[in-house]
């Protein structure tokens, strides 16, 4: 009996042990600031997992960052929680430059207020916009709605009949198609799946009747070879690939813009501004590096650069909106 | 004619002598993730794609591939030996394969494995071959309402798996299900049993909670035995499978290729699934079921074979429709679009030499694998033979590091600490982790299924009716569960009479 106690007593112990060496693990201090910003390697979070479109546009914009900052910048995937979990991370690190993130409208404003996290978009330094990708309507080749009108006419008609599937719930895109509902009385179901590829799958094996989502290059290559056909898209003006397709605005729904993902470059709060003007002057190099564009996709990096002002605008902008829409 | 022309372009590709390098590094390096617990293909394809971009876009799509059906290989080692099932889809391979090691059957379980995932993983490669295209279209008519009839089935199959009894499945499926339902809610994105832990967000992961249940549950209850029944170093046996075990396993092989092929087509993936499946159709077929559980080699077979078949047709999706039917599978989707290929309908059209040279490196990767894991079985025995305390110290380490690599974050390891707990007061108590594992993985398809399908129906249950695949699946599953229940009246009739003659 006592020795089956004392094992007992044995489990205890390795339990004890383990749970000692996990609250070992806790986090290492990070880079100091020295005289002459950068004076070593920088590390550059990325919010979501390896592989998705954050990711790929991180690691593109990473090596030419190191070379103009003459550091090298280390690209780590932190991901979790929609982006919560890096954004986090990022804004509880040192602001003296040695951390800095790839930042969206949607971790920064929307993750948030959904998921009642204490962090918000004044919790970080805005350096300057990366890319802004737009979100198009597509159906399939054999839908019924030849145009915009047609399908919003449809849904006009038959309230809360057409499904439009988007790439997960509480996305800016899905917020935007419930505002075309509730400020313009479309009324459409949506429908989260697992992604872009979700939604993808379920327009071309026919379960929706459309898809809102990223303009991504797969999506444009359907929209080529002609198994999708693009009804709308969610930029202010036209894409310079797609001009027969209208916009949002044109269409009659001049306040839905939002539904664009923009990608951008952001430290912790705080960031002194010899860190921010000199990221900021390298992200403007790099993206003129022609290699680097061509990985992002040349369509999406803004003619001229929008630095941290104009990015400051899409942050409060997206807040206001979203906290009126959350609220209801 | 068309198909060999391509295939032999394929050929070139791969053969290539660099790239038969990649193949070869691809591969190990996946045999060796595979074996250390908790360190998946996911953790070190995200580590080693930003190393791929000064690769050209064949070389580091055939190296990531191998990394990844390389894996595959290598998870069984541990499933067998320590109990500790990587991936979803090991998870029931410790079923048997766990019972046979401790028989001193190891060595013909890893052989029988690594020949299996051989036929399947070919099998597979061939199918991909002749039938992508006119796959990977049929394969979409699999909508949401499909995947509800799909993971209802899948559920079934759990709770009739394992040795115990049939209650005690279904409650450690519930569980399994309950536990699924944390972190932020598939439709309206709000957080569900987070208690406010930004770690919970995205649910408990997968690796940690099987890693805590199935590894360190075992260690800790082993811990608390003799060390004569720790120990069966004295009663390895043989290291290859007899002549027998190979006749007994050969039907399980052809079964579990072309069930876990065309498992592994349907874009919502399918990797336990096919394993699942083939571990149920096998347990049915047999002669004497009650063997399963206790070191039947069918059961080792088949799944493993499904399991290998599935992650090689899981490539048709991606490759013919730009569609990733898991997280490695999106990796490769995006390494492939950082090389400026974009995975669809027109890549075979547009890079068919990247599209052919991958499929024709499957091939001879899956020959290496064979080659490099039939003698590593012999290495992998002797690991036995380390004193336990040695041995299990280090698989606790590395399990650790493993989980902590998922997403650099130290709760994952509380995770494995306490489910580890969980897992030894089961083995206690007798209750199997097995249906709560796998029902945590079917959970979130199941949930998002229903209620996509919901919402696409506008809240009325007839979609599940007028869905033709799920109708079909739906009316195959109560045909069985009936027979299934006049089979066991009609036997226990039957066994009364006897009794009743005998009595008389």
């Amino acid at each position: 009996m006592n020795k089956k106690i004392a094992r007992t007593a044995g489990v205890f112990a390795s339990v004890g042990i383990m749970s000692a060496a996990v609250v070992g693990c806790g986090n290492t201090a990070g880079a100091q600031s020295g005289a002459g910003y950068p004076s070593e390697k920088i590390r550059f979070i990325i919010p979501y997992a390896a592989g998705g479109p954050t990711d790929v546009t991180a690691r593109a914009l990473a090596p030419c960052l190191g070379k103009e900052l003459g550091q090298s910048v280390v690209a780590e995937n932190v991901a979790g929680g929609s982006g919560a979990l890096g954004m986090q991370k990022l804004i509880s690190s040192k602001a003296d430059g040695y951390t800095v993130a790839i930042v969206s409208t949607g971790m920064t404003v929307l993750t948030p207020l959904v998921n009642g996290l204490d962090y918000s978009k004044e919790d970080i330094t805005p350096i300057g916009v990366i890319s802004h990708v737009p979100m198009n309507l597509v159906v399939g080749k054999d839908s019924p709605y030849k145009d915009a009108k047609a399908f919003i006419a449809a849904a006009k008609a038959n309230p809360g009949k057409l499904n439009v599937g988007v790439s997960g719930a509480s996305t800016p895109q899905a917020i935007e198609l419930q505002r075309l509902e509730e400020q313009y009385g479309v009324d459409i179901t949506v429908v989260p799946f697992d992604g872009s590829a979700g939604a993808t799958t379920a327009l071309l094996g026919g379960h929706a009747d459309a898809a809102f989502i990223n303009d991504a290059p797969e999506v444009s290559d359907r929209i080529e070879d002609g198994s999708f056909k693009a009804l709308a898209v969610s930029s202010e003006e036209r894409q310079k690939h797609l001009p027969d397709t209208p916009t949002l605005v044109e269409l009659g729904y001049p306040d839905l813009t939002l539904a664009v993902t923009t990608y951008a470059l952001a430290g912790p709060a705080g960031l002194p501004e010899e860190a921010t003007s000199k990221l900021a002057g390298s992200l403007e190099t790099c993206l003129k590096d022609s290699k680097t564009v061509e990985i992002i996709g040349e369509r999406f990096v803004p003619e001229k650069f929008d630095d941290a002002e104009t990015l400051k605008g899409i942050l409060d902008e997206g807040a206001t909106v979203y906290k009126t829409m959350l609220k209801k | 004619m068309d198909a060999l022309n391509n295939l032999a372009l394929g050929f070139s590709v791969a053969f290539d002598p660099m790239n038969l390098l990649y193949v070869f590094i691809g591969v190990v390096v996946g045999t060796a993730i595979g074996v250390l617990p908790g360190l998946g293909p996911t953790a070190t394809i995200a580590l080693l794609l930003p190393v791929t971009l000064t690769l050209d876009p064949t070389a580091a799509v055939i190296l990531l591939a191998g990394i990844y059906y390389g894996s595959m290989y290598g998870g069984t080692i541990t499933s067998v030996l320590l109990r500790l099932p990587g991936e979803a889809a090991s998870v029931v391979t410790t079923f048997d394969g766990y019972q046979m090691a401790r028989q001193g059957r190891a060595g013909p379980a890893l052989g029988i494995s690594a020949i299996g995932s051989f036929v399947g993983g070919t099998v597979s490669v061939i199918g991909l071959v002749l039938l992508a295209p006119v796959l990977a279209d049929a394969a979409l008519a699999f909508g949401p309402p499909a995947f509800v009839a799909l993971m209802v089935l899948g559920l079934f199959l759990v709770t009739s798996l394992g040795t115990g009894s049939t209650i005690k499945a279904l409650c450690m499926a519930a569980v399994g299900l309950l536990l699924s339902a944390i972190g932020q809610d598939l439709v309206t994105g709000k957080p569900r049993f987070t208690f406010g832990q930004t770690s919970l967000f995205d649910g408990l992961d997968f690796v940690a909670v099987s890693m805590g249940l199935f590894g360190v549950g075992e260690i800790l209850y082993n811990l608390e035995q003799t060390e004569k029944v720790q120990a069966f170093t004295s009663k390895i046996k043989n290291i290859w499978p007899s002549r027998k075990d190979l006749k007994d396993s050969s039907g399980a092989i052809a079964r579990g290729s072309v069930l876990g092929f065309f498992i592994g087509i349907l874009p919502g993936g399918g990797g336990v699934l096919s394993s699942l499946a083939s571990y149920a159709m096998e347990k049915r077929r047999a002669k004497d079921p009650s063997r399963f559980g206790h070191g039947a080699i069918e059961g080792v077979a088949g799944p493993e074979t499904a399991n290998n078949a599935s992650s090689t047709s899981g490539f048709i999706p991606l490759l013919v429709l730009g569609i990733p039917s898991n997280v490695v599978l999106a990796l490769l989707f995006g390494a492939l679009l950082v090389h400026g290929i974009t995975p669809g309908p027109q890549m075979m059209t547009n890079h068919p030499e990247v599209f052919w040279g991958v499929i024709a490196s499957m091939f001879i990767g899956n020959l290496m694998l064979l080659a490099l894991n039939i003698p590593l079985v012999g290495f992998f025995v002797q690991m036995l033979r380390i004193r336990a305390g040695i041995l299990v110290t280090f698989a606790v380490l590395v399990v650790m590091v493993g989980v902590f690599s998922i997403s650099n974050d130290v709760f994952d390891m509380w995770v494995v600490l306490v489910f580890g707990i969980i897992g030894w007061i089961m083995k206690k108590t007798g209750f199997d982790p097995g249906p709560l594992v796998l029902a945590f993985v079917l959970g979130p398809i199941l949930e998002s299924s229903v209620r996509q399908s919901l919402l696409l129906s506008g809240g009325s249950f007839t979609i599940f009716v007028t869905d033709p695949i799920s109708l079909t699946i739906f009316i195959a599953l109560g045909a069985g569960v009936i027979l299934g229940f006049v089979g066991r009246g009609r036997r226990r009739l039957v066994a009364n009479k006897q009794e009743k003659v005998a009595a008389e």
